[in-house]
């Protein structure tokens, strides 16, 4: 490759200390520009938003097809529910008397309550707590499998920012430990639960995170009166909370190692990535896709990514699911993951799954899968 | 602001994220996108500038802190990058002809796989933060924003022979230590 063409290509990407370094060229640069600025860049704002809402009207006529064309999913899907909901009528009490005290609103917040009976041991009393700055916070209850889980934290400090307003810990940082650290992501969004500030912290991770001890830190309580709050909002307390307790969610997890060649291409079709679908875990709250990559080819660069995705999820009475984007997504040299949340592929029955689709490929989940429980 | 509250405000709320986004990084956005696609039509340095804030908003699930990028880096990559696709696009060439003239230390790098791109990349930005001023600008105006010698020149206040010889010095730099890690250069 000759040395200029290399340079230009190497620059894609710059880091902080060269944008810093480049911003005192541009302010100068642009100062030639400054009359004609003001108009010009209200101009592109306008186009910018343009853009935006008619990405997001095109995505919802998709997602009013999707709905259409999956017609018989309501059906199906009440049916589905109404089982579903005399199953728990008669079994539940038995899945319940293991948390009698479990909370089931956290469920119906999460659009859950219709899987708990399938969820079996996939939802756990925790209490750990902690109290600083005269605030007390508790990780009270939670929702999980093997790969990711909601987890309810409550203080006993009153809602105080009206409806449009939220709280948000400054400095928030958990870990999960399993013999080693294991890696994963979280967030979190607070909510007002019956007047009080509640919080509701979503966990993923790319290993197997039952039984792993749990370590969170949090400080600096912040609330804002309105997202676009100018202000940035005001400091409540500058406490320090730390909470840790053991993971424990027996939840049932579909199990498939497929091994299959599949070919994801990026959002504007200039790239394409081959990679080979080695595991597939599907449970009432998640699914969690792991491929092979080569470590020679690239998932390419800003603007022309491929990332791994399920196109839809095919359920034994024929009715599609379109998936659309997907809770994390990571690669590696050699691997490339997607995690997709109940959120993102509707509260189904995992026994009702017949297949998925990768790449426009079929990859069978019903009849090979290895149904366990943790 | 924080890059979070940014990303979530765009998230949240577009009109606004975006209206902040634009109060905050928009001018220089302007202006790489302006060096960038320099004698083009202006109407593509909207469509540019544009396009970089809407894919701040449709990528901004994909923007991590955690990955050590600012969100000032990452959308001044993003600004270069479409600007690049859009003049591509439209047919005008990126590289200018008194760069074919340029005499250079190495005419070919023989980089052959994906990951060799990867560590050259790494090793160009360890060249550049080590080149010191203005010789690190030098490199950012002419590679970042492709910037002719001339014009880097006068910005820098600079001769143009200089220009040269500081791209020269910061090639054999490279050169070092491409040898070093192992990449095959070609000498002219």
């Amino acid at each position: 490759m000759k040395i200029n063409e290399l340079l230009y290509e190497m620059m894609q990407e710059i880091n902080d200390k060269e944008a810093a370094n480049l911003e005192k060229e541009l302010k100068e640069l642009s100062t030639d520009q400054t009359k004609m600025e003001k108009k010009k860049l209200q101009k592109q704002e306008r186009l910018a938003i343009d853009k935006i809402y008619a990405e997001i009207e095109m995505s919802e006529k998709q997602q009013d097809q999707a709905r259409r064309d999956n017609a018989s999913i309501r059906f199906g899907g009440k049916k589905l529910v109404l089982l579903v909901a005399a199953a728990v009528m008669m079994l539940g009490m038995v899945a319940f008397a293991k948390e009698k005290d479990w909370d089931i609103e956290m469920a119906e917040m999460l659009g859950l309550s219709s899987v708990m009976e399938e969820l079996d041991g996939g939802y756990v009393k925790i209490g750990a707590c902690d109290n600083s700055d005269g605030i007390t916070v508790t990780a009270t209850q939670g929702i999980g499998d093997q790969n990711s889980m909601w987890v309810q934290l409550d203080t006993d400090l009153q809602w105080d920012v009206g409806e449009e307003g939220y709280y948000i810990f400054e400095m928030s940082d958990a870990h999960w430990y399993k013999g080693h650290q294991l890696a994963g992501g979280h967030q979190m969004y607070s909510y007002n639960n019956n007047g009080m500030v509640s919080f509701m912290w979503y966990f993923t991770a790319y290993e197997d995170i039952n039984r792993a001890r749990v370590e969170i830190t949090l400080s600096e309580l912040r609330a804002y009166e309105t997202l676009a709050d100018e202000d940035e909002g005001y400091i409540v307390s500058e406490g320090s909370w730390n909470l840790e307790w053991e993971n424990c969610y027996a939840s049932n997890i579909v199990s498939v190692r497929p091994y299959k060649k599949v070919t994801v291409h990026s959002e504007d079709g200039t790239n394409k990535l081959d990679c080979v679908v080695r595991e597939i875990e599907i449970s009432p709250v998640s699914m969690q896709v792991k491929a092979w990559k080569s470590p020679f080819e690239d998932i390419g660069t800003l603007g022309n990514m491929c990332y791994l995705s399920v196109d839809s999820i095919i359920l034994k009475d024929g009715t599609k699911i379109t998936l659309d984007g997907w809770s994390s997504a990571g690669s590696s040299n050699f691997g490339i993951d997607c995690f997709y949340s109940f959120e993102d592929m509707q509260a189904v029955s995992i026994d009702e799954i017949d297949y998925i689709t990768i790449g426009g490929e079929d990859i069978k989940v019903s009849g090979i899968a290895n149904t366990q429980k943790n | 602001m924080e890059d979070r509250k940014l990303i979530r405000l765009i998230q949240q709320n577009p009109d606004k994220g975006i209206h902040k986004a634009m109060q905050l990084y928009g001018t220089a956005v302007n202006t790489i996108c302006r060096s960038v696609l320099q004698g083009c039509e202006e109407g593509l340095v909207d469509e540019a500038v544009s396009d970089t804030f809407f894919k701040l908003w449709k990528n901004s699930q994909q923007f991590s802190l955690e990955k050590g990028f600012s969100l000032k880096s990452w959308l001044y990559s993003i600004a270069r990058n479409t600007a690049i696709d859009i003049r591509r696009k439209n047919g005008y060439s990126l590289i200018s002809l008194d760069e074919k003239l340029e005499q250079e230390p190495i005419s070919d790098v023989l980089v052959e796989k994906e990951v060799q791109k990867k560590e050259v990349r790494q090793i160009l930005h360890e060249v550049i933060g080590a080149l010191g001023e203005p010789d690190s600008q030098v490199f950012l105006l002419k590679y970042f924003l492709y910037m002719k010698n001339k014009e880097i020149a006068t910005r820098l206040q600079i001769s143009e022979k200089k220009t040269e010889n500081i791209l020269y010095r910061g090639k054999l730099k490279l050169k070092e230590m491409l040898l070093e890690r192992g990449i095959t250069c070609y000498e002219d």
